[in-house]
């Protein structure tokens, strides 16, 4: 990105925190209901070492979460990409894993797992890991038909089609997944924090702490949290377009089209 | 122009093919093809040439009949036979000579004599230049060179051809097609090549085989009696251009025939050899 591409982005951003801080101050709106930019600026430096230990227990569950689903994501789609038969008897689990709201099976998980960061990890795959099943499984099976019949002509092995030909093709899809579960995997986290979350001391994550926050209606600090979260889920989506870039970068047209502009 | 020896490199006899919709694309079809032959398969779409190409390659089942290369089932002469496809079939996210390199790795070159093979099946379809380009940085064209020079790496006793140039410009074509001739004199493998193009058939075949509507039986057979080595200057000489038309003709009869049942008329079945 050029610093010409960056102006007007920043451009309408400060001229946003201008007018919700002159809101704020005009209509003298307490800040229980909306803090200034101001006041959330000036709190982030003052409790930094609160925000910082909240931004590693999530991040650490939302870590374990995704990688969780990008390992089991891409293992499950491998065996669906097995056989039809395999996707016809297998494939009704993913859906009811991505349609369940997980609010409704969420005392189960708490039952089986106890309160804490694993009950949290473990919320934070299952939110982000159909994403990777669905996509890699895609990108698997829609090989086009000439270029297996190449590999047949070849007498390829199955470990030979596998890894010479259908993950390559898939890898494309496999990354679109992976965007989508680092996305998840962050929120899956902030979501299983405000149930499951540890109340223990510097065991708190951000949705943990986000709870306690609105009980004392310390709104400044939950407007502090909620930016640190963006943060949090910023850097997980980058990481991803930095594994994407990596893998399919030199020869994929969704990359390559991003240079063309 | 060398008489084929009598030994069939191909042999086919009494090949049918159904699908389990009930739909017959091939029967009864016997033909051989001697080595180092060029043979042709010429009609149009939808008549069963792609997949009479398929079950030489073994890709397809019969349905009843055989199918003999060198004295093999298809099934166990893979290692005999590379297969040019109607798409360029390159994998995108390898560069030219990474295309080029998969048929070694699947035919078990050692990795140690790797490079040098691709350099010179490179250099023969004059490809060097963009030996680290991917795909995508190529044009129709090249990319087609690429998918001939991969079939040409393994060194095949046989090259079978599913209308390899059908989707490239004219000019395109014609170049492809010389040389294509140029590197089969090098080599002298033996082709099945499948199209729909009059002029391409007549232009590199030593025999051509016309396929009318399904099912396709008995095939009306052409030979081109041209001179070898052939250049792009043959397609303008009144000889080639003759042919041309003379296949046209068997083949408009042909589909009359097919369509109102009626007798050919003799002189299809005998004008066509050309000499």
């Amino acid at each position: 990105m050029t610093a010409a591409s960056l102006r007007l982005p920043l451009l309408t951003l400060s001229s946003s925190l201008v007018l919700w801080q002159g809101v704020v101050v005009l209509f003298k709106v307490p800040n229980y209901l909306v803090p200034s930019p101001l006041e959330i600026a000036a709190l982030i430096p003052a409790r930094r070492g609160d925000l910082f230990s909240a931004l590693l227990v999530t991040g650490g569950e939302a870590l374990g979460g995704f990688l969780l689903s990008a390992v089991v994501g891409v293992a499950v789609g491998l065996f669906f990409s097995v056989s039809a038969r395999v996707r016809r008897c297998f494939y009704p689990f993913v859906v009811v894993l991505q349609t369940i709201p997980i609010i409704a099976i969420s005392p189960l998980i708490l039952l089986w797992l106890g309160n804490g960061s694993l009950s949290v990890l473990f919320i934070s795959f299952l939110i982000s890991v159909p994403a990777v099943i669905v996509t890699t499984t895609q990108g698997l099976i829609s090989v086009e038909s000439n270029l297996l019949n190449l590999f047949r002509m070849g007498n390829a092995s199955l470990l030979a089609v596998l890894f010479k030909l259908r993950l390559p093709h898939a890898l494309p899809n496999i990354s679109a997944g992976l965007k989508i579960a680092a996305g998840a995997s962050v929120v899956g986290a902030l979501v299983g924090e405000t149930f499951a979350g540890s109340s223990a001391l510097g065991a708190g994550g951000l949705g943990y702490s986000s709870i306690y926050a609105l009980s004392q209606l310390d709104t400044p600090y939950l407007f502090a949290l909620i930016l640190t979260s963006s943060i949090l889920g910023l850097c997980f989506f980058w990481a991803a377009l930095l594994f994407e870039r990596l893998m399919v970068g030199k020869w994929h047209e969704s990359i390559l089209s991003e240079f063309m502009d | 122009m060398i008489e084929p020896p009598a030994a069939d490199f191909i042999s086919i006899s009494h090949l049918s093919k159904h699908y389990p919709n009930g739909k017959t694309v091939v029967e009864d079809l016997s033909l051989t093809v001697a080595p180092g032959e060029f043979v042709s398969l010429l009609g149009a779409s939808g008549c069963g040439k792609s997949t009479l190409l398929k079950m030489i390659a073994g890709l397809t089942a019969v349905s009843s009949g055989s199918i003999h290369i060198d004295g093999r089932t298809p099934a166990h002469a893979r290692e005999l036979m590379s297969f040019v496809f109607q798409d360029p079939t390159l994998l995108p996210w390898r560069t030219v000579a990474g295309n080029v390199a998969l048929a070694l790795e699947l035919g078990g070159l050692a990795k140690s004599s790797r490079p040098a093979r691709i350099a010179e099946v490179l250099d023969r379809v004059g490809l060097r230049e963009v030996a680290d380009y991917y795909p995508r940085q190529l044009s129709g064209g090249m990319k087609m060179r690429v998918s001939i020079a991969r079939a040409l790496a393994s060194a095949p006793r046989l090259l079978l051809l599913d209308e390899p140039f059908g989707a490239l410009d004219e000019m395109t074509r014609n170049r492809l097609n010389e040389d294509l001739l140029a590197l089969k004199e090098r080599q002298r493998w033996t082709t099945v090549f499948v199209t729909h193009s009059i002029s391409e058939a007549v232009f590199l075949s030593d025999r051509i085989l016309l396929m009318g509507s399904t099912p396709t039986g008995v095939l009306q057979e052409v030979r081109v009696r041209m001179p070898v080595p052939r250049t792009a200057l043959l397609r303008s000489e009144p000889a080639f251009l003759g042919l041309v038309g003379e296949v046209s003709r068997a083949l408009a009869l042909r589909a009359t025939d097919a369509l109102g049942r009626a007798e050919a008329p003799a002189a299809a079945a005998a004008g066509a050899v050309f000499a």
